[in-house]
């Protein structure tokens, strides 16, 4: 990885001071100067890392814009291709969580949205079926933080959509980074589309089939019910999900 | 008001899709509880409020290309 982006990727003390610098900025009175800085070197050190990882960042509106936004609406890459976070939220981190590393995943999975320019569409699959967008961020955002050794909380934002894909990765025996890794090459918006087609290939490499019309209706029904927009909470075990993805399957 | 009381009101509004109102009222009564909240409820808001950021932007950006 380049000298940019790996100090910050691979040692996480040296990732604590920088996060904390930006957490500082818009939490003391006379920081407030430091501010840009301190987001370009972060923002600067995931966009590399990204690159290297071999899942860049598409354009974004430079800077990322940090604005007194309430906590909750804690960051978001939007269809202009800012990239906005919260101040709140960031000033709320030390006695939210136990490490910045949390604002390191939240960087990371608004970048994954950042990496093409939103399907003109994108709001159709978006507003009924949040899931299959923003559990691919979540789930990808995850495996990178494993890979950085962040030490982020057991709890994921979208705790429910991660565990779907978690799940359907086991069914079609791949890592959840090869199912993930195939969904992220396609636009926000085409995700639902392209997850019928990843199942559809991986399901010939495994049996040498395709999967007949009726599984491939009932693998729609059973992906949409699991990413429909709302579920912010896991109902099933890991292995029950795991079932619902099988039964759609046979 | 609660933060439990805050969270709810959050989710109706959410379920309810009313996305203007909800990105008013966190942004309008946000600031009174946002030192009680704690990080399982800030993950509930964050889905909430992400989504309703999201169709909000899409909807400006129609009318601004009208």
């Amino acid at each position: 990885m380049p000298e940019e982006g790996r100090r910050f990727w691979l040692d996480a003390r040296y990732r604590r001071v920088v996060l904390e610098d930006v957490v500082a900025a818009v939490t003391y009175p006379g920081r407030e100067d430091r501010l840009d800085e301190a987001v370009a070197v972060v923002d600067r050190a995931v966009e590399v890392g990204l690159a290297h990882l071999g899942i860049p960042r598409g354009p974004i509106d430079l800077p990322v814009r940090i604005e007194p936004r309430a906590v909750g609406r804690n960051a978001v890459k939007l269809e202009d291709c800012r990239l906005v976070l919260s101040a709140t939220y960031l000033r709320l981190l030390p006695r939210l969580y136990s490490s910045p590393d949390v604002a390191f995943r939240t960087w990371l999975h608004e970048s994954i949205h950042a990496r093409q320019s939103y399907d003109p569409s994108w709001r159709a699959e978006f507003e009924s079926w949040e899931g299959y967008e923003e559990g691919l961020a979540d789930g990808l955002a995850n495996i990178l933080c494993d890979w950085a050794h962040a030490l982020i909380l057991e709890t994921t934002d979208y705790v429910a959509y991660v565990q779907a894909y978690r799940a359907l990765a086991a069914v079609l025996q791949m890592s959840r980074w090869a199912l993930l890794r195939r969904l992220w090459s396609v636009p926000t918006g085409q995700v639902r589309a392209t997850l019928l087609t990843v199942v559809d290939d991986q399901y010939h490499r495994l049996t040498g089939l395709r999967l007949p019309p009726e599984a491939m209706s009932r693998l729609r029904r059973t992906a949409d019910a699991l990413f429909v927009t709302g579920r912010t909470e896991v109902e099933r075990s890991d292995h029950e999900v795991e079932e619902q993805w099988r039964g759609a399957l046979e | 008001m609660t933060s439990e009381e805050y969270v709810r009101s959050v989710q109706e509004l959410g379920r309810r899709r009313d996305y203007s109102s909800l990105i008013a009222f966190v942004e309008r009564v946000g600031p009174d509880v946002e030192d009680q909240l704690t990080a399982e409820q800030v993950r509930i808001l964050r889905v909430h409020l992400k989504h309703a950021d999201m169709v909000l932007s899409e909807a400006r950006s129609r009318v601004n290309t009208a």
